[in-house]
């Protein structure tokens, strides 16, 4: 067998999945929602520009994880990845915090950008776990991880009252 | 004993007798009722809030009722499914009619003549198993007579009726070569071959375009008239008014101040570019779509349309339509053409059922956006400030369809006298048929043009004229016995003084200009900007449908053929039976048009005891906190009549209306029976031993008032209830109506107000300009709006907090140039149309004006709330730059070259 025929082989939430190399450069988005059904993750500009394909990707199951817009992404770019959607985030149809914070803030509103902003809200608290930083510098954190996810709906506002509740237990005054 | 409250998975259809004489069976079938009605447990394709209890206090909301499913990323959108998906609702096993995947093949100009196209460029894997085009279509007599088929795809030898008008549809044979197939024609400049240049035509206009000439001197209005005199005299009347403008002005009693405005073609950019499967069923001749419209049934309709022609070679009999929660919407998926061209190609599929995913570069070059719009406004003060007279001309690019286009004019012209008293007023509006880019229906619908016309020319008269520019506005506000442009009456509290003055004392207001001095000396220009819109919600007369039914388990489901785009229907309506019957919906059917469909209503035979003033209008975001939330509020009062005041007479063996009946925490208590109170699931469980009714749905029209009639309930008197029509049953299949005796409509002169309700928003806002880079940051907005009774703060102030993004783009910085290098051309995305992030969005406040007294309803927001915004900005620059700007997006360019 030639490196053309081999197959790619990553993790999607912890399941590990594989792809004819004929489908190398399949965007990520397609593949999660084509072939595997995971449609939580959201095809919207396809160019990279509104983020609401965010991805949570590492190199190993308990490595940093980090944002990966799955339009962007060819599946060839996964092989050996873990990928994680936002379908990994609650268990058993329960939200996690952060999604219970998007509820009780009626942070969105159509909602089709949600899982975008759930992924890239998970990279950063998985940043602030590792790193803390001041509260006066929070919005500044999240502006850095989640400034660029576009939301035609709410205007933000409910969105980021969400994160900051999320974040600040994160931040170093809440740590100390 | 057949129990009739057993499930029954009946679902409503209607008949669409065609011009052939053939009958097609249209259904439309909501997403919930398809998962619920075939048991698909909650959690497998959630979309229903049963495991975390939405709203669990009666008449209030914890989250939104659609959130848990949109929060946990669960199938919701159109975009979200497969065909594989649907095979346990009839759809074929993929594995046995695999899906197919469908790509349009659009012109980017409108320049040239289409001479050919060809795929050639594909190799043979990759080539389309179908080619459908103009000239299949017409061999296989597809019917393009409908409102808005006409111009489907280009003819060869001719040129584009507008950017993106397809030239053909590609059936290609699965989702791996459709992707490969695309990469290499989407930007390909080879595949369509365009021949000599050829000269575009003059515009011609869609009708109907509008004249309204209001002069209260010699009491002359659109509505004070009949319309034959209105007709025969407008024009006298209006060379009367212009002549009296241009004589006071020479003679120097009433000052001018006129501009002529220009504002840009808006993309909605909702976040879901539109999506669909079809499926054409051949064993039974039923078409099968499932979609995410604003207008299942105008769709539906349409679609039956292309298939009624005797000799079509597709004998459509049946039309099924799944309506999903859009993802987005702001007008610009109600009469989409999308649906159109899903319908059309289905057939060719060969029993294939088929996928369709526009992309964003598609979405940008067909997809409906806000008109191009100019307008040449003049308005006229005396002086002491008193607005004398105003006209106002509003001409729209309406594009290449002709879509809501002279409507969405007529409501620019309704609103060109905005919240003041102007007693002579010309008012002229209309849309060209032109080949750019489509226009339609869009937040504001033509509101946000005219507001922003006024507001800034009343801003820079008051400045002239040494007015503070609260006080000119105060000067002149609309009262309830003064009258819009039509001559219509403010038949409401508009609340204007309130929020005037809510604002005025704001330090944001008061020390503007200490401010601008401290931003001066921060090396920033620095400008507050006010400005009042007075949004009507609805359109010029309204019907409504709503239904609840009662499951034996004690929830609710409301039914609505009304879509949720975001906007929070879903939520505002899933409250509304808390009013008569105590308790919050569990779930909600929205988009189930077909259930209302189907009760066969009628506008034209009077007779009927069907019969209806109005029938059910679109999904406007504007419609559902007013209009739709009254149909879904009365459909619980006939059960309260009908099934629980009788159950409640059962449990304690004695008599009791229904107007002894109230609640307290989602339990009964009856009146005159102290200690008695009822628990929910006992009446329930009253209601279906003794076969009481449990579903019911009814209809409401409004014009200015309800329609209201007279209701015989078994064994209670006459009740005579804001509605037109209603229908009690066990189930959906035993709806039936509800004698109706007295029926009383709005008068009809009420039909030519144009509009009879609104929710006045102002907003006052400042920027900062940096005179180097040209860059407008706007700082804070505080914004009071009129809302009347909120269903849902949270939603109300998350529809401001959007409306002042989006308005803040409209001012600032989207454009979707209608040239060759525009979106048409098909090479437009978000790296070229710059939407609002979050770091641009100012520190706001909205303030919510206490109702008014005795309001007990809520008003429509969604529009209102970005009204004001553009115009506030744009006062803001003027105070901030000492320049007018009148033509949007005030990009950081114009603003360099203007200080340059």
């Amino acid at each position: 067998m030639n490196d053309l025929n081999k197959k790619i082989t990553f993790h999607v939430n912890d399941i590990k999945v594989e792809v004819s190399a004929d489908e190398a450069d399949t965007a990520l988005v397609d593949y999660l929602n084509d072939d595997l059904s995971l449609t939580g993750t959201k095809f919207c500009c396809g160019i990279g520009e509104c983020k609401a394909c965010s991805v949570m990707t590492s190199t190993s199951k308990h490595g940093v994880k980090n944002k990966t817009l799955a339009c962007l992404t060819p599946v060839s770019f996964m092989n050996e990845m873990h990928v994680y959607t936002v379908e990994s985030l609650s268990e058993n149809g329960k939200p996690n915090d952060l999604q219970a914070a998007f509820l009780k803030h009626f942070s969105f509103q159509c909602g089709y950008c949600t899982s975008g902003f759930l992924m890239s809200t998970t990279v950063l608290i998985e940043r602030l776990k590792q790193n803390p930083v001041s509260q006066s510098n929070l919005d500044k954190m999240i502006d850095q991880y989640v400034g660029d996810n576009i939301c035609r709906c709410t205007g933000y506002v409910r969105y980021l009252d969400a994160i900051r509740e999320i974040a600040k237990p994160y931040t170093l005054e809440h740590i100390s | 004993m057949f129990n009739l409250h057993e499930f029954n998975i009946h679902r409503r259809s209607f008949i669409k007798t065609c011009g052939s004489g053939a009958a097609i069976t249209l259904t439309i079938t909501s997403l919930p009722s398809l998962l619920m009605a075939n048991k698909v447990q909650a959690n497998e394709l959630a979309l229903d809030s049963h495991s975390l209890n939405w709203a669990p206090t009666p008449g209030k909301a914890d989250f939104r009722i659609d959130g848990l499913s949109k929060v946990l990323g669960n199938k919701v959108f159109a975009r979200d499914f497969r065909s594989k998906d649907l095979t346990r609702y009839g759809w074929p096993d993929n594995t046995v009619k695999e899906e197919r995947v469908v790509y349009a093949l659009r012109t980017n100009t409108i320049e040239s003549v289409i001479s050919s196209y060809n795929l050639d460029m594909l190799p043979s894997h990759l080539q389309p198993l179908v080619v459908v085009d103009a000239t299949k279509i017409a061999k296989s007599h597809i019917d393009l007579s409908g409102d808005v088929s006409d111009g489907l795809f280009v003819r060869l030898g001719e040129s584009a009726l507008y950017y993106g008008q397809p030239v053909a549809m590609l059936i290609f044979k699965n989702a791996v070569i459709f992707r490969k197939a695309k990469k290499i024609l989407q930007f390909s400049k080879n595949v369509i071959q365009y021949a000599n240049k050829v000269s575009l035509q003059e515009s011609k206009t869609y009708e109907p375009t509008y004249d309204y000439v209001k002069d209260e001197s010699v009491n002359f209005s659109y509505v004070a008239k009949s319309a034959d005199e209105y007709n025969d005299n407008y024009r006298n009347v209006q060379n009367d008014v212009f002549n009296e403008m241009a004589s006071k002005v020479a003679e120097g009693d009433w000052k001018i101040y006129s501009r002529a405005f220009e504002t840009q073609v808006m993309d909605p950019m909702f976040m879901e570019p539109e999506s669909g499967l079809a499926w054409f069923n051949q064993s039974n001749n039923s078409l099968n779509l499932l979609l995410g419209t604003q207008s299942p049934t105008g769709d539906i309709k349409e679609v039956a349309k292309l298939f009624s022609d005797k000799k079509c070679a597709f004998k459509v009999k049946a039309v099924d339509l799944i309506s999903c929660y859009p993802g987005g919407g702001f007008g610009g998926r109600y009469k989409s053409y999308f649906t159109l061209y899903l319908a059309v190609v289905a057939p060719f599929a060969d029993g294939h059922p088929v996928l369709w995913h526009h992309d964003r570069f598609e979405q940008f070059q067909i997809g409906i956006k806000r008109h191009q719009t100019w307008v040449e406004e003049a308005i006229y003060l005396n002086k002491l400030g008193k607005i004398k007279a105003l006209s106002a001309s509003f001409t729209l690019d309406g594009g290449g369809r002709k879509n809501s286009s002279p409507y969405v004019a007529q409501l620019a012209a309704l609103s060109s006298c905005s919240a003041y008293k102007i007693p002579k007023a010309i008012a002229k509006a209309q849309a060209l048929d032109t080949p750019h880019l489509i226009g339609g229906a869009q937040r504001g619908f033509g509101g946000p043009q005219a507001f922003l016309a006024i507001e800034t020319l009343l801003d820079e008269a008051a400045i002239e004229l040494k007015i503070d520019p609260i006080v000119l506005r105060r000067n002149n506000l609309l009262s309830k016995t003064d009258t819009i442009v039509t001559g219509g009456p403010i038949v409401q509290d508009l609340q204007l003084e309130p929020i005037l003055s809510a604002l005025e004392k704001q330090p944001l207001w008061q020390n503007r200009f200490n401010n601008q001095q401290a931003y001066k000396e921060k090396g920033l220009l620095y400008g507050v900007g006010f400005a009042l819109s007075n949004q009507a919600y609805g359109t010029s007369g309204d019907g409504m449908f709503g239904g609840i039914s009662i499951e034996i388990d004690g929830s609710i489901t409301v039914r609505t053929p009304y879509v949720d785009m975001g906007n929070g229907a879903a939520t505002a309506l899933g409250l509304a039976p808390s009013h008569f019957i105590g308790q919050n919906a569990s779930s909600i059917k929205m988009g189930d048009a077909g259930y209302f469909d189907a009760l066969n209503l009628t506008q034209t035979d009077t007779s009927s005891d069907k019969y209806v003033l109005k029938g059910s209008g679109s999904s406007s975001a504007c419609l559902s906190a007013f209009q739709q939330y009254h149909a879904v509020q009365y459909a619980a009062m006939p059960l309260l009549v009908s099934a629980i005041a009788p159950a409640i007479s059962s449990i304690l063996n004695e008599t009791i209306t229904y107007d002894k009946i109230s609640w307290k925490d989602g339990t009964a208590v009856v009146a005159g029976v102290a200690g008695r109170n009822i628990p929910w699931q006992k009446i329930v469980n009253a209601i279906f031993t003794l076969n009481l009714p449990t579903q019911a749905a009814i209809h409401a029209t409004t014009i200015g008032e309800f329609a209201h009639a007279d209701y015989k309930f078994s064994a209670t008197k006459s009740l005579n209830l804001p509605i037109d029509y209603i229908a009690l049953g066990t189930s959906e299949v035993t709806l039936s109506t509800v004698p109706r005796t007295n029926l009383v409509n709005p008068p009809s002169i009420n039909s030519r107000f144009g509009r009879y309700a609104y929710s006045p928003c102002a907003s006052l806002l400042s920027v900062t300009v940096d005179e180097k880079t040209g860059h407008v940051s706007v700082k804070e907005c505080i914004s009071a709006l009129s809302a009347g009774v909120q269903h849902c703060p949270e939603i109300v102030s998350g529809q401001s907090q959007g409306g002042i993004a989006m308005a803040m783009g409209y001012a600032l910085s989207e454009d979707c140039p209608s040239t060759n290098n525009g979106p048409g051309n098909g090479t437009w995305n978000l790296n070229k149309y710059r939407l609002m992030k979050s770091a641009d969005i100012p520190k706001q406040e909205l303030i919510i004006i206490e109702p008014a007294k005795n309001e007990k309803t809520a008003r429509g927001i969604a529009e209102s709330v970005m009204c004001p915004v553009p115009a506030a900005i744009l006062n803001a620059i003027a105070m901030a730059t000492g320049h007018r700007f009148t033509k949007l997006p005030v990009t950081q360019k114009l603003i360099k070259e203007a200080l340059s």
